[in-house]
């Protein structure tokens, strides 16, 4: 599974969860002091994933602004990619893609 | 127009792609969610300005499902407060860093407020706090990300043509068999009334022939003709009053089948010796009605009174009248009774039993309160004539060939009108007098100044249709049928926003209301039925009740407010990130309405999101555009759509994917999807004509 | 260091309002309700006339009202509002949201009755029922103390070992629309006092990724809320502090309770806002007859001083509890619920009697008060340990 972008939470996010931590460290008011969310892998709900081929992606965005879940990523030569780690396999991607270039496919691991 | 949208490219959008992401992956909302989408854009478009960013966010699915403590989805300063306040906390914080920045504590930054709400958080519970917000002018962006859906009626003072005679619509009761027309053979049935539906205060318009009136919402169906260039191809088809015109030709009675005489029910008749009865006149009191009984009504109704607590049936017949003298013969004759003549200006008939059996009648007792008895409509033409004539004789008089009918009581009026269309008479509409005081009304000196209605009406001739059938015909579409014909509509007019109500009837769906023929409804309302049970017809899906309703135009109110309003849709990113720089670019409170799918709530597969709220916007279910201070801009689809209407797509292609629509495809809710167009149809023409004003 | 003091005659509200012109908050969110009015207007004069910095916000409620609040203090900026009665309760949403997301909000509040029947007199009822809102509670006796709890409210508020939003109310009427006498102090003394600004380490800023108000379930809710019992544990000693502070900066005694001749007392009223006042005078007249009286007021509600209140009444025998709040059905008045769990087993501790009085803005005259004083004497004899009473009212 390879990311263009390496998402990954905070590293003391990560202590924190790992230690469950309680009143005494946790931030006060119930602030969340940073982005966290990468650190809950949403790729798990679904064995299905987008696959794309790239040679026919002709990088009309689509698939970008349509991902609910920001799972589409675009290389440095606008093409898409699919971030596996967080795909829910909703297949919006592949529905609207106008070059056909995206599948949903049935992955495991 | 002030405001411009600036230009989004396919480059701007790869640009943008390059941005590190506001609204991230880890986020819990549901696979294929539409608010995830509108998150994403806005949020990409906001951090493309350059300008910092803060956000608010109501409570919510897309507030709830993405900060699940501790894991927060959000790379931005976001703030959630609770579910109605979202707008008054912006406010709050946008007040706060002003004053800092003022008193050098912060430093000096213009920030991008965005404020997320869902429609339940904005529309209701969340509309005061929005409110208040842009009325003090604080510079945000409020995006309300939602869906939307309808409903049709008749005045409350409706008359409808029953089994047992005209009853106010008011008056029915369910189950009730009301007069309709059979469609496949034009003939005049009698079918049940299965519901009676409050549907609330809305707008209502007159419709007005030259010989009928009834007032209804727009979108209520009226059995019109369709003429076409090939005569065999003239058809009756539904049409609401939305889609007639000045010219148009309804279905109207022309005459409810012969009736038969009424037997009157049995009443308690007194004895000498009774509580208070000293002195007994005898009279027979008839059983059933006849034509000089009628002939007697007639009279009553135009000049009679009962009081009978006096046992007094009085009569204002000066001497020498023609009235006078039938009045007294009828009396003899009817009932054995002599009336006293011993006034110059009334007659007087004194009779405990007389006075009982009048009053029982439902006539009404005095001058201002008389009507026609919904007993009276199921007579026989010679009866009904009788009456008539009796009318006539009391405040009536002949003016050219037509007979003129005054009298104060306007409830009168109306049922009278609608009593002699029953029996094939033209009627012309109720007029208003006012009269001074002193002036004399026929017979009678005015007291004081008052206000006087009077109809016109004549018998009108049968056309000779065996001979003359296809010229009769062009004239009236009906000629031919013994029950009903057609009218031309003479006006339409807006009356004002009244209580309204509506009627379903079985099998043919149609009813007689004022003597027009009109569609009922096919859909219950939740809560607000009249008469205790309005059954419903099928239960629809269990997340929606099969009663679809337009919500809150709130679009609409808030373009009230003159501040920059705008409608989107996810499905089309350039136009919605546009929409969202120009809102935050603007200085001042802006909103902004974002069609949002909900493949859970709405049923259909998670893939679906996008195409689903395209159609949305095809159908013009779900309209771009943008407002400030009327004036109106369509954009994208919206916008050639209006060009080209050719590109229209029908609702049903919007309705169709959602599972929660599906019993609308059924055939007997196939009427409700005509309304629901209509309706559609309707508010797209209204926003084209504004927009088609630059 | 006193400086000189400048005294005026003010009503309550206009002292709280011009305590909190000196305060010079950033942000002003408030709807008005009677009687607290004055309080706004006032303030809004001095919006006007610049004599404040203040970005004032005229919300369409005071549940709005209590949201931009939050919306602001969460920047990291000062905020006061004021409310009463319904206005306070239909805040009552967002006092929570208020208190769980760490706002150091000052709020003060002109005590009046709840409807219905509608009543717009003094009636501490509306604070009361506000105690278990995790906000630090106040009350004062004269507008001088109004005044004083302003400028106190916000150095507690705003230490960094509480965080938490404090209210202070004084009656309706009673104390806000009276005309007193009260020293001022000087802008310089209140700048001095307070720091300069929120000592917040999280803000809702635009330079740093943070999300308030998350939703939290069950593994995380109860740590967060033992944050705020431990920072009101906290408060006690922080209000303490802070008073003693103000008593050295003003030269005016300011105490979690104030002791009225408590020291060889045998049986005393305990009481608080405007009533105390008459308790004081009482007290005054039933020693000048022989009777061993005196009070105890008390200043701060929440965190409740249970210590300082039993330390007080050492020797004391029975308690006459002047309660201007109502309860319906409570085995106590509010306070004598509170103190009776704060005394519950310790030694030597008196019997208390809750008189509850004065609802809907009506007097407790002195000579009722002194028939009070000999009915707790009459229970205290008979042996009764703790009674609830209504007084004043016709029956």
């Amino acid at each position: 599974m390879e990311n263009m972008i390496d998402k990954k939470p905070p590293e003391e996010f990560e202590r924190w969860v790992k230690e469950k931590w309680g009143s005494s460290k946790i931030p006060e008011g119930g602030v969340v002091p940073y982005h966290s969310s990468y650190g809950y892998k949403t790729g798990a709900w679904s064995a299905f994933k987008a696959v794309i081929d790239k040679e026919k992606c002709i990088s009309c965005m689509n698939c970008f602004y349509y991902c609910p879940d920001s799972a589409i990523i675009m290389d440095e030569n606008m093409k898409a990619t699919c971030d596996k780690v967080f795909c829910k396999g909703c297949g919006i991607c592949s529905k609207n893609c106008p070059a056909d270039a995206i599948e949903m496919r049935r992955v495991t691991r | 127009m002030t405001l411009q949208l600036p230009k989004v490219s396919v480059k701007d959008l790869q640009e943008w792609s390059k941005l590190e992401e506001v609204f991230t992956s880890g986020h819990r909302l549901c696979a294929g969610c539409g608010a995830g989408i509108m998150a994403r854009q806005v949020t990409l478009a906001a951090k493309a300005l350059g300008d910092p960013y803060m956000i608010v966010n109501a409570t919510g699915c897309l507030e709830v499902a993405s900060t699940i403590y501790p894991y927060t989805a959000w790379n931005a300063p976001w703030l959630h407060n609770a579910f109605e306040n979202a707008a008054a906390t912006a406010s709050g914080a946008i007040e706060a860093m002003n004053a800092m920045q003022r008193k050098g504590i912060m430093r000096e930054k213009h920030v991008n407020m965005i404020v997320f709400g869902g429609d339940g958080g904005t529309y209701d519970i969340g509309l005061q706090s929005l409110s208040g917000a842009i009325e003090r002018g604080h510079d945000f962006l409020y995006v309300c990300y939602n869906n939307g859906a309808y409903m049709n009626c008749l005045s409350l003072d409706t008359h409808i043509l029953t089994k047992e005679g005209l009853k106010r619509v008011t008056d029915l009761k369910l189950g009730e068999h009301v007069y309709a027309m059979d469609q496949k053979t034009g003939e005049l049935v009698l079918k049940e009334c299965s519901g009676i539906y409050d549907n609330g205060i809305k707008e209502v318009y007159e419709v007005m022939t030259h010989h009928h009136s009834i007032k209804t919402t727009k979108n209520h169906p009226f059995l019109t003709v369709q003429r076409s260039k090939i005569k065999e191809e003239n058809k009756l088809v539904w049409k609401t009053l939305e889609e007639l015109q000045i010219g148009d030709e309804i279905v109207v009675l022309r005459k409810l089948d012969e009736g038969k005489s009424y037997t009157f029910k049995e009443i308690e008749l007194s004895q000498l010796g009774d509580y208070k009865v000293n002195k007994l006149n005898e009279a027979k009191i008839p059983e059933k009605s006849s034509p000089d009984l009628m002939e007697f009504f007639g009279l009553f109704i135009g000049d009679g009174w009962v009081r009978p607590h006096k046992a007094e049936v009085g009569f204002s017949l000066p001497e020498e009248t023609e009235g006078r003298k039938r009045l007294v013969e009828l009396s003899k004759k009817l009932f054995d009774l002599t009336p006293s003549e011993s006034s110059k200006d009334d007659v007087y008939i004194y009779s405990v039993n007389l006075a009982k059996f009048v009053d029982s009648l439902e006539i009404g007792k005095g001058a201002r309160n008389k009507k026609i008895p919904s007993w009276m409509f199921k007579l026989p033409y010679k009866e009904k004539e009788s009456l008539i004539k009796g009318l006539l004789l009391s405040d009536g008089y002949l003016i050219g060939n037509s007979n003129r009918y005054v009298s104060a009581s306007f409830e009168l009026l109306k049922t009278l009108r609608l009593l002699l269309q029953t029996i094939n008479y033209r009627v012309g509409k109720i007029h208003t007098q006012k009269k001074k005081k002193g002036t004399f009304v026929v017979y009678r000196k005015l007291l004081e100044d008052s206000s006087y209605g009077y109809i016109c009406f004549s018998k009108r001739a049968e056309p000779n249709i065996k001979k003359y059938l296809s010229q009769t015909k062009q004239r009236d579409f009906l000629a031919d049928n013994m029950n009903f014909r057609t009218e031309k509509i003479i006006s339409i007019e807006y009356v004002r926003a009244e209580p309204t109500i509506d009627l379903r009837v079985e099998e043919e769906h149609n009813f007689i209301a004022d003597g027009i023929v009109v569609h009922n409804t096919g859909i219950q309302r939740s809560g607000g039925t009249p008469q205790g049970a309005a059954t419903t017809t099928t239960p629809a899906g269990s997340v929606i009740p099969g009663k679809i309703q337009w919500q809150k135009p709130l679009a609409e109110i808030m373009a009230g407010h003159d501040i920059p309003t705008f409608t989107a849709s996810p499905a089309y990113p350039r136009d919605l990130m546009a929409k969202v720089q120009a809102g935050l670019k603007f200085e001042g409170p802006a909103f902004m309405l974002v069609d949002s799918s909900c493949n859970l709530g709405q049923r259909y597969p998670p893939d679906q999101a996008i195409e689903v709220s395209k159609l949305a916007v095809k159908t013009c279910f779900f309209p771009l555009y943008y407002t400030c201070k009327d004036e109106w801009i369509l954009t994208g689809i919206s916008a050639r759509i209006a060009k080209d209407p050719e590109r229209k797509l029908p609702v049903e292609d919007y309705l169709k994917p959602q599972g929660r629509f599906r019993h609308l495809f059924k055939p007997e809710w196939k009427k409700k999807m005509i309304q629901i167009q209509d309706e559609v149809d309707e508010k797209w023409n209204r926003l084209v004509r504004k927009a088609s004003l630059h | 260091m006193s400086g000189i003091r400048e005294v005026k005659g003010m009503t309550g509200d206009e002292a709280i309002a011009n305590a909190a012109k000196l305060v010079n908050p950033d942000v002003v969110a408030a709807y008005p309700i009677t009687p607290q009015t004055i309080i706004v207007e006032h303030f809004s004069d001095f919006v006007s006339n610049g004599e404040v910095d203040t970005s004032y916000i005229p919300v369409e409620s005071e549940h709005s009202a209590m949201s931009a609040c939050v919306g602001a203090s969460l920047t990291g900026a000062r905020v006061f509002t004021a409310s009463a009665s319904a206005g306070l309760a239909l805040m009552y949403e967002i006092l929570y949201v208020a208190s769980g997301l760490r706002c150091p909000i000052v709020l003060a509040v002109a005590n009046r009755a709840f409807s219905a029947p509608i009543n717009i007199h003094g009636e501490c009822t509306d604070q009361m029922v506000c105690r278990d809102a995790s906000w630090i509670s106040l009350f004062g006796e004269s507008a001088q103390e109004a005044y004083d709890e302003t400028i106190l409210s916000f150095k507690i508020a705003e230490h960094p070992d509480v965080m938490l939003p404090a209210m202070f109310g004084v009656e309706g009427f009673i104390v806000t629309h009276a005309l007193e006498r009260v020293e001022s102090l000087s802008k310089q003394q209140v700048e001095d006092f307070l720091p300069e600004s929120r000592a917040a380490k999280y803000r809702f800023t635009p330079d740093e990724i943070m999300s308030f108000g998350s939703l939290v379930l069950q593994d995380y809710y109860m740590e967060i809320k033992r944050q705020q019992e431990e920072a009101m544990i906290k408060a006690y000693d922080v209000t303490k502090k802070v008073m003693e502070e103000f008593t050295e900066m003003s030269g005016r005694k300011m105490e979690v309770i104030e002791e009225y001749k408590l020291e060889d007392a045998e049986y005393a009223f305990i009481s608080y806002g405007a009533t105390a006042g008459n308790a004081k005078a009482v007290v005054d007249r039933l020693r000048s007859k022989g009777e061993k009286a005196g009070a105890l007021k008390i200043r701060l509600y929440r965190p409740f001083p249970s210590l300082d209140i039993h330390e007080a009444l050492s020797g004391i025998k029975a308690v006459s509890i002047l309660d201007r709040s109502a309860t319906f059905g409570s085995p106590g008045t509010i306070l004598q619920s509170d103190l009776s769990t704060a005394l519950y087993g310790k030694e030597n501790v008196p019997t208390l009697h809750g008189y509850i009085n004065g609802l809907g803005g009506r007097v407790l005259t002195l000579p009722e008060i002194e028939e009070i004083y000999q009915k707790t004497k009459e229970y205290h004899d008979v042996g009764m340990t703790t009674t609830l009473d209504w007084v004043g009212y016709r029956s």
